[in-house]
C-alpha cells in the first residue's frame, strides 16, 4: 500500500520501514535521514567527507544496533552488520539458532569441572556477552535476569543459578507466558522469593489456617508481570477521579495469588559443603499435601475449588496475568527502556504493546516491533542512553579485541554493583528507566579505573583481560601515524569520529611518533571520553 | 594469592584494589590537585543530619518490644518472640519497653539521655502502595507521599533542605549507599562515594603526561546530549574532589578510645565522622544498611546466620555507638543528630517462614548531644481488633512529622516548605 507509506503519521512510517528493512536488508531512508541528523553533529573529516559519508553513516547505525541489540561492536559484528544492512542482520539475531557461534564459543571460559568453583558460571556468563556472535540473545537473557532478579547470595547454589540462567536463556526470544510460568516453578526463584516450602495447608495449634508467604506473589504481580498502577494501553497512568493513579490489584488479590501458588518444594545440590558445579538438579516438585486447595479469586477471575491438578494453578495464575490488560505495556514499557529510550512515548510504547498483545506474548515479534519503530533511530534516542557497567566493560573489550577469561568483567561489574547473579535486591540493579542512578562519581572514577587497566595491558590473579595492542600497532603500521591511530581507535571504540577537540587532545597526547604505551593511553583516553560512556 | 573471588564478593574489594592497582600513586596525584580552598573561606560551623537506612523494612515489633502487651506479642510471633530475659532494658521504661539484644549498643546513649526512641511511625493508613517497599523507600526518602507529590522532577526532604544552604567547599549532601535521593533537591545532587580512601583516577603508565591529557579531555566544553554531560560533569567533580577527600581522610584521627567495628556501615560513618570535622560545609549524610525484608528465618535460621535480624540491627547500632563517641571526642556531638529509620515494619503475625510479612508502623531513633533523651509517641495496639489493615501495627505518627521536628530545631528551617505542610514538632530535640 504505497499511499499509506507516504503519510506522514509516525505509527505509519514504522510499520512500512519495518517491512522494508526486513525483506530487503537495505538501509531505509528514514534511517539514513535521522542519521544524517546525528552525524553532522560529529565532524566527519573533510577529506571523508565526499568519498565516504555513506559508509560513515552506515557504520553509526550498525554501531547503534550493535551496541543496543548487544554489547557494542567488535571488528567481527561490525564487519557483519556493515554486510548484511540493518534489517537481515536483525533479523539473523532475532534468530540466534541460525548463527554458526563456533568462532565465538572458542572464546567462552570453558565450563566448571566437579572440582572447579561454581562462580566459573558467572565468568562463562561474561565472556558469552563479550565473545558470542548471538549479540541479541546475550542481551535479552541478561534483561531477563535483571527483570526476574534472583540472587546467589541468598539462593547459595551456584548450580541452581546455572539452571535459572539457562532457563531465562532458553525463554529469552520465546513467549513471555513461557518465562512466568518457568520462572514461577524454578528452584532458585523459588528460593530467592521464598516460595519454596510454602506450605498452603499449615494449621496453628488452634486449628487455624496459617496464611502462606506472600513474598513471591506480590513481586509476581507488581515487578514481574503488571505493576503496581493500572494502565492505558500505551503505558500511561489510569487515573481516577480524584486524579490519582489506581492500584492495579489489591492485597487480597496477592494473597490469592500466594495460597494458588503454594505447594512447591525445591531441589537442592546434594552436598552444600562441597557443590559439585557439574552436578544436574532436578526440577522443583509439587506437593499437593502442601497445596491450598481452596477457591482463589484473582484479578475479577475465579480458579475453584480442587481444581484438577493443583501444580497447574502456576499456569492459570499466569493465564489471568497474561490476559489482564497491564501486562502488554507494562512489559513491552520496560524492554524499550532497556533495548531503546528510557523515556519512550506513549505512541510508542502502544504500537509495541500492541504486538505485545497480538501476539500474545511472542518476544521475537516484541523486539522486532521496538526495533523496527521509527522511534528506535529517531535523533533523540540515538546515543542518548547511559550504558550499564556490564554495557561499558564489556562494550571495552569487545572495541579493543581484548581476550579474558571472564574475570576481568567479574571485578568491575562487581565494582560497580552489576554482577550477574548478584542483583542488590528483588528492585533489581536498577529500576526499568533509572539507569542513571547507576552512575556517580564514585563509579565515573572506577568505571576509568577498569579502562586504564584494560588498556594499559594491566594483569594480575584477579585482572585477565589483555588487548595486544602491539600487534595492532604493527599491522596497521601506526608508528608514524598518530591521526591514523586515532581515527581507527575511534572507529573500533565509537563507531563514529572523534569530535574535533576530543580528537586534538588525544593528537597532542600522542606526539609525532606513536609507540605501543601511546597507543594504549590514546585508547584509554577515548575510552574516559563522554562519547563512550552514551548508548 | 590468599583471596579469592568470594572473599572479594564478601568485602574488602576496594581495599584489595586499591593495594594492587592504584597502590602508591595516591600522594603523587595529591601533589597535583589544586590546593584545597578550604583554608580562603570562613568556618562554616553548621549542624548536620546522618541519615541511616534500615533497607528493606525493619520489624519495628522486634526492634522495640511493647512489654505491657508481653503475652499478646507471644501470641502473635510464637517462634520469633524475643524472651525476656535477653532484652535490653530501657532505663526509666523498664515496665513498658525493652530493645532487641542487637541494640545493646545504644542502651548506655539512652541512659544518659541522647536517645530517642520514636515508636508508632509510618506513612496515613490512605497512601498507595503502603506495603510496597519501592514507593514506601521513596515516600521517606522524599517526604512525600507517592502518587501525591507535586508534579516535579523528584527529590528528597533532605535534599530540599540543602538546596537553601550556602555552599561550603565539598558538597553539601555525601551519599554512602543511603539513597541519593534523600539528598537530591531541585539544585542540590549530592556525591556518592563508598569511601572517602582511594577516590580519584590515576592512570597506571606514563602517569603525568596522561593525567594531564585526562584533565584537558573532561575540562572541554560541551557534550552532546544530557547522558555524555552529566559523565563529564562528574568527571570534573571527582578531578575537583579526589586530593581534597584523600587529604581529609589521610588527616582524620579517630578519637582517642574509639574503635569502629569492621563493617561497612561503621566505616561510612567514619568517613561521615572525617567529612563533618572538616568544617567544609557538609550538612546532611546518607548511610545505606540493606538486608532488613525478613520474610524468611529472620531470628534464629542455620547455625551460621544465627539471629540474623539481630545481627543487622547490632551492624546499625554498633557503628551508631561508635560514631557519637567519636564525634564526641572531636567536640561535635552538639552539631549533630543521627536519624535511623525504615520505610515499614512488619506484620504483626509472623508468617509460615519463620519470618514476617511487609507491614506498616515501625520504629525510627534519634541519636546525638541534640536529642531529648526518652520514648515518644504511642505504641501500636497489638490486641487483635486495634490492628489495621489486615493484621498491621496501626501507625500513630506521620513520618513526616519526624522531619518536620527536624529541620526546625536541628537545622534551622521552615518545615511547610520542604514537606508541603505542618507536621508539627514531636519534641524530642532541644
Amino acid at each position: 500500500m504505497p499511499g499509506r507509506c507516504g503519510r506522514a503519521n509516525a505509527a505509519e512510517r514504522g510499520k512500512c520501514r519495518g517491512r522494508a528493512s526486513s525483506r530487503a536488508g537495505r538501509t531505509p531512508l528514514a534511517l539514513l535521514a535521522a542519521l544524517l541528523a546525528v552525524a553532522s553533529a560529529a565532524p566527519i573529516p573533510p577529506a571523508l567527507a565526499t568519498v565516504r559519508a555513506t559508509r560513515t553513516e552506515q557504520r553509526v547505525l550498525a554501531g547503534h544496533l550493535l551496541r543496543r541489540l548487544g554489547f557494542g561492536p567488535s571488528r567481527r559484528d561490525m564487519h557483519e552488520a556493515l554486510r548484511l544492512g540493518p534489517g537481515a542482520y536483525l533479523e539473523q539475531q532475532l534468530h540466534p539458532e541460525s548463527i554458526d557461534d563456533r568462532l565465538g564459543e572458542r572464546r567462552f571460559r570453558p565450563p566448571p569441572g566437579p572440582s572447579d568453583d561454581g562462580d566459573v558460571w558467572q565468568l562463562r556468563w561474561l565472556t558469552r556477552m563479550a565473545y558470542s556472535r548471538r549479540q541479541l540473545l546475550e542481551k535479552m537473557t541478561l534483561i531477563w535476569h535483571e527483570h526476574f532478579a534472583v540472587s546467589n547470595g541468598k539462593v547459595g547454589a551456584l548450580p541452581l543459578m546455572r539452571d535459572y540462567e539457562q532457563l531465562l536463556r532458553a525463554n529469552a526470544l520465546g513467549n513471555f507466558r513461557d518465562l512466568l510460568i518457568g520462572m514461577t516453578r524454578d528452584n532458585a526463584m523459588l528460593i530467592y522469593l521464598d516460595n519454596a516450602y510454602n506450605n498452603g495447608q499449615a494449621v496453628d495449634e488452634l486449628g487455624n489456617r496459617i496464611p502462606p508467604n506472600e513474598n513471591y506473589a506480590r513481586e509476581l504481580l507488581q515487578l514481574f508481570s503488571l505493576g503496581v498502577h493500572r494502565l492505558n494501553p500505551d503505558g500511561t497512568l489510569v487515573l481516577g477521579g480524584d486524579g490519582r493513579p489506581l492500584p492495579a490489584y489489591t492485597e487480597d488479590d496477592v494473597k490469592a495469588v500466594a495460597r494458588a501458588l503454594t505447594g512447591w518444594i525445591p531441589h537442592y545440590p546434594s552436598d552444600p559443603d562441597e557443590e559439585d558445579p557439574t552436578e544436574v538438579i532436578a526440577p522443583a516438585e509439587f506437593a499437593d499435601w502442601a497445596h491450598d486447595p481452596e477457591a482463589k479469586q484473582i484479578l475479577g477471575e475465579a480458579i475453584p475449588a480442587d481444581a484438577i491438578g493443583g501444580a497447574f494453578d502456576v499456569e492459570r495464575v499466569v493465564a489471568i496475568l497474561m490476559r489482564h490488560p497491564n501486562t502488554a505495556p507494562f512489559i513491552s514499557k520496560i524492554l524499550i527502556q532497556k533495548l531503546a529510550t528510557e523515556t519512550p512515548t506513549p505512541g510508542y510504547v502502544g504500537r509495541v504493546a500492541a504486538v505485545f498483545t497480538a501476539s500474545d506474548g511472542d518476544l521475537r515479534a516484541v523486539v522486532r516491533a521496538i526495533v523496527t519503530d521509527a522511534e528506535f533511530t529517531s535523533p533523540a534516542v540515538l546515543r542518548s542512553q547511559y550504558k550499564t557497567p556490564i554495557e561499558h566493560i564489556v562494550g571495552a573489550l569487545r572495541g579493543l579485541d581484548a581476550r579474558s577469561g571472564g574475570n576481568t568483567l567479574y571485578y568491575w561489574t562487581m565494582l560497580a554493583g552489576h554482577l550477574v547473579y548478584y542483583p542488590p535486591s528483588v528492585f533489581s540493579f536498577y529500576r526499568p528507566g533509572q539507569k542513571s542512578g547507576l552512575v556517580n562519581a564514585a563509579y565515573v572514577a572506577t568505571r576509568d579505573a577498569a579502562t586504564d587497566m584494560l588498556a594499559a595491558g594491566y594483569t594480575d590473579d584477579y585482572f585477565d583481560a589483555q588487548w595486544n595492542a602491539a600487534d595492532l600497532l604493527r599491522r596497521q603500521r601506526l608508528r608514524a601515524r598518530p591521526q591514523v591511530a586515532v581515527e581507527l581507535l575511534a572507529r573500533d571504540l565509537l563507531a563514529a569520529p572523534l569530535d574535533e577537540a576530543t580528537r586534538q587532545v588525544v593528537l597532542d597526547y600522542l606526539g609525532p611518533d606513536v609507540d605501543e604505551a601511546k597507543l594504549r593511553g590514546a585508547a584509554w583516553l577515548i575510552l574516559c571520553s563522554p562519547d563512550f560512556q552514551v548508548n | 594469592m590468599a583471596m579469592t573471588r568470594r572473599d572479594l564478593l564478601r568485602g574488602g574489594a576496594l581495599a584489595a584494589l586499591g593495594c594492587s592497582a592504584w597502590g602508591g600513586l595516591e600522594r603523587a596525584v595529591a601533589a597535583m590537585q589544586r590546593p584545597s580552598r578550604a583554608a580562603q573561606l570562613a568556618t562554616p560551623a553548621d549542624t548536620v543530619v546522618v541519615a541511616l537506612n534500615l533497607q528493606g523494612g525493619n520489624d519495628g515489633l522486634n526492634t522495640v518490644v511493647p512489654l505491657r502487651q508481653y503475652a499478646r506479642y507471644r501470641q502473635l510471633r510464637p517462634t520469633l518472640a524475643l524472651p525476656r530475659a535477653r532484652l535490653v532494658t530501657l532505663t526509666g521504661y523498664a515496665q513498658d519497653f525493652a530493645l532487641n539484644p542487637g541494640l545493646r549498643a545504644l542502651a548506655p546513649l539512652f541512659t544518659q539521655g541522647k536517645v530517642a526512641v520514636l515508636n508508632g511511625i509510618g506513612c496515613p493508613l490512605d497512601a498507595q502502595g503502603l506495603f510496597d517497599h519501592e514507593a514506601s523507600q521513596q515516600n521517606f526518602v522524599s517526604g512525600e507521599i507517592y502518587g501525591t507529590a507535586p508534579p516535579q522532577a523528584p527529590s528528597g526532604w533532605l535534599g530540599r533542605f540543602l538546596d537553601g544552604v550556602s555552599p561550603g567547599t565539598l558538597p553539601a549532601g555525601i551519599d554512602f549507599s543511603g539513597a541519593p535521593l534523600l539528598l537530591s533537591g531541585a539544585n542540590a545532587s549530592p556525591l556518592s562515594l563508598s569511601s572517602i580512601d582511594g577516590f580519584g583516577v590515576y592512570p597506571s603508565n606514563d602517569f603525568a603526561a596522561l593525567y594531564t591529557a585526562y584533565y584537558r579531555l573532561q575540562s572541554l566544553a560541551g557534550a552532546s546530549g544530557t547522558v555524555a554531560t552529566r559523565h563529564r560533569a562528574l568527571r570534573q567533580q571527582v578531578l575537583e574532589l579526589s586530593g581534597d577527600l584523600q587529604a581529609i581522610h589521610d588527616a582524620y584521627a579517630v578519637a582517642a578510645g574509639v574503635t569502629y567495628p569492621d563493617t561497612y556501615t561503621a566505616g561510612a560513618l567514619r568517613d561521615c565522622a572525617a567529612l563533618i570535622a572538616a568544617r567544609r560545609g557538609v550538612r546532611a549524610l546518607a548511610v545505606g544498611l540493606g538486608g532488613f525484608d525478613t520474610h524468611v528465618d529472620q531470628q534464629a535460621g542455620p547455625p551460621d546466620t544465627a539471629a540474623y535480624h539481630e545481627a543487622l540491627l547490632g551492624e546499625a547500632a554498633e557503628a551508631v555507638a561508635a560514631f557519637y563517641a567519636d564525634l564526641r571526642g572531636h567536640g561535635l556531638a552538639g552539631k549533630v543528630v543521627t536519624l535511623i529509620f525504615s520505610e515499614f515494619g512488619r506484620r504483626a503475625e509472623e508468617n509460615n517462614d519463620l519470618g514476617t510479612d511487609h507491614g506498616l508502623a515501625s520504629v525510627a531513633f534519634a541519636i546525638g548531644d541534640p536529642v531529648r533523651g526518652g520514648v515518644y509517641g504511642t505504641y501500636p495496639d497489638l490486641a487483635a481488633d486495634a490492628l489495621v489493615l489486615d493484621g498491621n501495627l496501626d501507625v500513630h505518627t506521620d513520618f513526616r512529622a519526624v522531619y518536620s521536628t527536624i529541620l526546625a530545631r536541628h537545622l534551622g528551617a521552615d518545615p511547610e516548605p520542604i514537606l508541603h505542610g505542618d507536621f508539627g514538632d514531636l519534641g524530642f530535640l532541644r
